[in-house]
């Protein structure tokens, strides 16, 4: 899913919210923290609190890693949640930021 | 040292430009964790933290020696992980204590690959021989990043909660890695920098521009430039460092300072466009056509990208005192790297200058570059890397041919798993056109143990030899052939083997070892099943010659632990004990050791040792190896050692011991089934577990549920004769003796023709047996003395007294009146070792209660929390089936007959109080 769509993270830590179709391996807890899961229909909607980018690519490639089928992942700060924006530069994780 | 894994096992200098961060090394040195992770994205400086820490380290005393591995998608597979941080550890270890005894370290890292077993076996040995090490050191690893797969994962999860003390190691990924780091944050086990503590504050931002714009001749930059640089970049190393690299002569600094901060461009692709405008054309086009190359020198630059060496040797240079993001990756300075970051971004950018009007005049084609360089490679006999960069160039044609040529050597190194992802690489009909790529292909599908996928594709190879031109299709399709035997003969179905073996036999041409090898392997495992022994030893003396020249280290240990079975089923203890000696010392010589496979050989030794009753030898060499940590075994390996472990069990009259050891083998049953050989010895023991606890009944059941019939045929007359055997163990246990006299006396005869004595031999104690209890002690003691006769020279022992009581009155009887002294002294000695304590005696019982061996303590204080069987053996890193034999040796040293009782015991003497 990586090589497909580039997100383009904001630095610093945000809280990001993950949803996968299915529920989570039961020992999820081993893997993630400061985590909170709740389920959305068949899905599950994981919020991450407080993760910076390796955190949240980290996240990412673990549920891929899981077999979880990726749904949508968004920011969720204090303000409004904001899509983040996609980019068609190739190239893991550029470490740098966009004003979007 | 393999010249790739030198480059990746060598720590890097820290940068010349580096802005040292004393108060990020202070918190590395103070980190107690033994897991330090440093997760951020790439470019934000932390191999050269990393670098910096190491070379803080060098000159302070009582340091611990560092090691380094960088890491690449290669590495994503266990074997090859494991093995390259041993060798990685091995070369900071020995230049830092020169000499110290590092030979399990050395077998990890030399170990061929084909041999190298799973990866938690690896991941132990290597906790072990770091243990035994002692001093402190440290090992970081760089790039994890490029781990996923979750075996191996799961193997660092679990090493890195069972590290030594003395080890600490440090991860440098790019994105959280997929260990379970909830786990290990709650238990202290790692400590973290992340991105916001590596970022670049306003000071430093202020000293990496300043240095860098001095060395660059570019303008002085104020201090509120400073600030909106940095602010811009967030703090990010790599973003700092390009922004300097913009900032060439004449450069002004307001007006680059202005569209830098106004760009709503992503700032790698601002930054990169900057750094490649600010440098001359001849500069940048070298730039993005050496970004191809994953690795450099000047000659190869000028071969790949068509200029002359002198020329290329200067722009390499040029980049080198330009800070352009070039990595040394030896001391002499030949070879280089761009950093990842910087190198990913140059090739992106030279895609999108593939788009017309893009502006990028004067670059090659990206498949001509990579065709060169791949010839240049070629050139100077580095097939592997030719092959890499064919495929890369969009050459499949190319990389077929070079790989042709190195893909037997490949095999004969026991390099599998690289071969195999090398073809894997190629399509399927590209192989099938080349013999030897097809060969190898075949072999390692037939090797790979999957014989449901091997034989179709045998099929496509034979198909492809009646395409191919007489003489070449002729030779690949005699090797399908022999392919076809070996399969059969691991089926089982040795007729069939017999009779593929004799045809590919004529169309073998002399110097093809490897295919002669494996023909006389089949031979000799087809004589042995039918056994034919003699002809079985003659056979595996062949195979063992022709695999020695081949020298393939797993074919090399199987042929020494053939010659081994041989002499072991002929009788020939002695012959037996030089060959496993002699076997010992070439595979010591040849680095293999006696990991991995090699492990075998020790189960035939064992079993040689039981015969002569030399326990407490056996004891000493199968102990180590049983214990699920720090052993090598295969799934196929695992009958080899744990079967005389069982008997060595039995002899001691631990049953329960044996018990547990014998659900293990029963536990892998599956790729046992397999061969009849066996199923023959897992059957023999597990009646002789039931017999010792005088389950007869049991016993029977187990005889009658694979009866010996079922062992039908000429081929397999040899095994039939090894469940005869077993099931005269159970006749005589019934006191049948007349027909165990008589059936054993037909099977001694038969298995003597055959040149099998340990069978007749065993088979005559038992008649001998027989007779006595039915009542013809006579004729008993006349067979007896022909039994003891046969086996005195080759020093047979437990033969004679694992039948027990059967036997004794007529021992007794030879003990003290033959005429014969010798025979009287080996009867004696049967006596004694029959006679052997069923249990320790007291005083004995006491001291072994006193000292409970540092595992089974560990167990302890883990049932002391209340731990399950299971849990225990997750955290301690072994098999459900270890912890109980811990439990059971508790409970035999503490008298305790259940979990509640060791525990209460324990208490008692004080063992839980610490």
């Amino acid at each position: 899913m990586i090589g497909i769509l580039r997100l383009a993270m904001k630095s610093g830590r945000h809280t990001y919210q993950i949803s996968i179709e299915g529920r989570l391996d039961p020992d999820w807890a081993e893997w993630l923290d400061r985590v909170e899961l709740r389920a959305q229909g068949t899905g599950t909607l994981i919020t991450l609190r407080e993760a910076d980018e390796a955190a949240i690519y980290g996240a990412i490639r673990l549920l891929e890693g899981m077999r979880c089928a990726l749904v949508g992942i968004r920011i969720v700060d204090d303000e409004a949640p904001r899509e983040p924006a996609r980019s068609g530069v190739p190239g893991e994780g550029e470490g740098g930021s966009s004003e979007n | 040292m393999d010249l790739i894994l030198a480059t990746k096992t060598r720590p890097p200098r820290p940068p010349r430009s580096l802005i040292p961060r004393p108060a990020l090394v202070e918190r590395l040195r103070a980190a107690r964790a033994p897991l330090v992770l440093i997760s951020a994205p790439a470019g934000f400086g932390k191999t050269s933290l990393a670098a910096e820490y190491l070379a803080a380290l060098r000159s302070a005393a009582e340091a611990p020696a560092a090691a380094w591995l960088s890491l690449e998608a290669e590495d994503d597979e266990p074997g090859r992980f494991w093995s390259s941080a041993a060798a990685a550890l091995l070369r900071a270890l020995e230049g830092a204590r020169p000499g110290a005894a590092l030979e399990g370290l050395a077998a990890l890292a030399e170990l061929p690959p084909s041999l190298r077993p799973a990866g938690p076996e690896l991941a132990a040995a290597l906790a072990e021989a770091l243990e035994s090490f002692g001093a402190p050191a440290l090992l970081v690893l760089d790039d994890f990043h490029l781990l996923s797969s979750p075996e191996l994962l799961g193997s660092f999860a679990r090493f890195a909660e069972r590290m030594p003390a003395s080890l600490q190691v440090i991860l440098l990924s790019r994105s959280d890695p997929a260990l379970p780091l909830a786990r290990f944050r709650a238990r202290g086990l790692c400590a973290e920098l992340r991105a916001e503590e590596l970022r670049f504050g306003p000071d430093e931002a202020e000293l990496l521009l300043a240095r860098a714009s001095r060395e660059a001749g570019g303008p002085i930059l104020t201090r509120e430039q400073v600030l909106r640089i940095d602010r811009k970049a967030e703090g990010w190393a790599a973003g700092l460092q390009m922004a300097a690299l913009s900032l060439s002569r004449g450069k002004d600094a307001a007006a680059f300072v202005e569209s830098f901060s106004g760009s709503d461009r992503f700032i790698l692709e601002f930054l990169v466009e900057e750094v490649l405008a600010a440098q001359c054309d001849e500069l940048r086009a070298f730039l993005l056509d050496s970004s191809l190359l994953e690795r450099f020198c000047a000659p190869l630059c000028a071969a790949a990208l068509g200029i002359p060496e002198e020329e290329a040797r200067r722009l390499v240079g040029t980049l080198e005192a330009g800070n352009l993001f070039l990595v040394p990756l030896d001391d002499e300075g030949s070879w280089f790297r761009y950093h990842h970051l910087f190198g990913e971004a140059l090739r992106a950018r030279r895609r999108a200058c593939a788009k017309p009007a893009a502006g990028c005049a004067g670059l090659r084609e990206e498949g001509a570059i990579l065709k060169a360089a791949a010839a240049w490679r070629e050139g100077r006999g580095e097939g592997d890397e030719a092959v890499g960069l064919y495929l890369k160039a969009g050459d499949p044609e190319s990389a077929a041919e070079v790989l042709s040529a190195h893909a037997f050597e490949m095999l004969a190194r026991g390099e599998r798993l690289a071969l195999s992802s090398r073809l894997a690489l190629l399509s399927e009909e590209r192989i099938l056109a080349r013999p030897p790529l097809a060969e190898a292909a075949g072999w390692l599908a037939v090797f790979s143990g999957r014989p449901a996928e091997a034989e179709p594709l045998i099929g496509r190879i034979e198909a492809a030899a009646s395409r191919a031109a007489p003489g070449p299709g002729r030779e690949l399709r005699c090797s399908a052939t022999v392919m076809r035997a070996f399969l059969l003969c691991m089926r089982g179905r040795l007729a069939e083997a017999r009779a593929r073996a004799a045809e590919a036999e004529g169309l073998l041409g002399e110097e093809r070892l490897f295919e002669r090898s494996v023909l006389y392997f089949v031979k000799g495992l087809v004589a042995r099943s039918a056994g034919e022994f003699a002809r079985a030893a003659e056979l595996m003396q062949s195979f063992l010659a022709l695999a020695l020249g081949w020298g393939e280290p797993w074919t090399v240990v199987m042929a020494y632990n053939e010659v081994l079975t041989c002499a072991l089923a002929r009788g020939e203890l002695g012959r037996a004990r030089e060959a496993y000696e002699g076997a010992l010392a070439d595979l010591r010589r040849r680095g293999i050791g006696s990991v991995g496979s090699g492990v075998k050989i020790h189960g035939n030794y064992a079993d040689l040792l039981y015969e002569r009753d030399e326990l407490e030898a056996m004891e000493e060499l199968l102990e180590p190896r049983l214990e699920g940590e720090g052993t090598w075994l295969l799934p196929t390996d695992i009958l080899m050692v744990l079967s005389p472990a069982v008997r060595l069990r039995l002899a001691q009259g631990k049953l329960e011991a044996a018990r547990c050891l014998l659900a293990r083998i029963v536990e892998m049953a599956g790729p046992i089934e397999a061969f009849p050989r066996g199923r023959a010895v897992l059957r023999d023991i597990r009646i002789q577990a039931a017999l010792a606890e005088g389950k007869i009944e049991e016993a029977s059941s187990l005889a009658e549920a694979e009866p010996a019939e079922a062992m039908a045929g000429e081929e397999l007359r040899g095994v039939r004769w090894l469940f005869e055997l077993s099931d005269l163990r159970i006749l005589l246990a019934r006191k049948r003796g007349a027909e165990a006299a008589r059936r054993g006396l037909e099977l001694a005869e038969a298995a003597r023709r055959g040149g099998g004595l340990a069978i007749a031999l065993a088979a005559w104690a038992l008649a001998a047996g027989g007779l006595a209890a039915a009542g013809e002690p006579d004729r008993a003691r006349e067979l007896l003395v022909r039994a003891l006769d046969a086996g005195r020279a080759e020093g047979f022992v437990r033969s004679y007294a694992d039948l027990g009581p059967a036997l004794e009155p007529l021992l007794e009887e030879l003990a003290a009146g033959d005429p014969v002294p010798a025979r009287a002294a080996q009867a004696r000695l049967v006596l004694a070792a029959a006679r052997r304590e069923r249990g320790l005696p007291e005083a004995a019982r006491e001291a072994a209660a006193r000292t409970a061996s540092p595992r089974e303590l560990e167990v302890l204080g883990l049932l002391a929390e209340g731990l399950g069987n299971r849990d225990i053996a997750e955290r301690l890193f072994v098999s459900e089936a270890t912890v109980k034999t811990h439990l059971h040796h508790l409970a035999e040293k503490l008298g305790a007959g259940n979990r509640t009782a060791i525990l209460a015991r324990a208490r008692e003497r004080g063992l839980l109080g610490r």
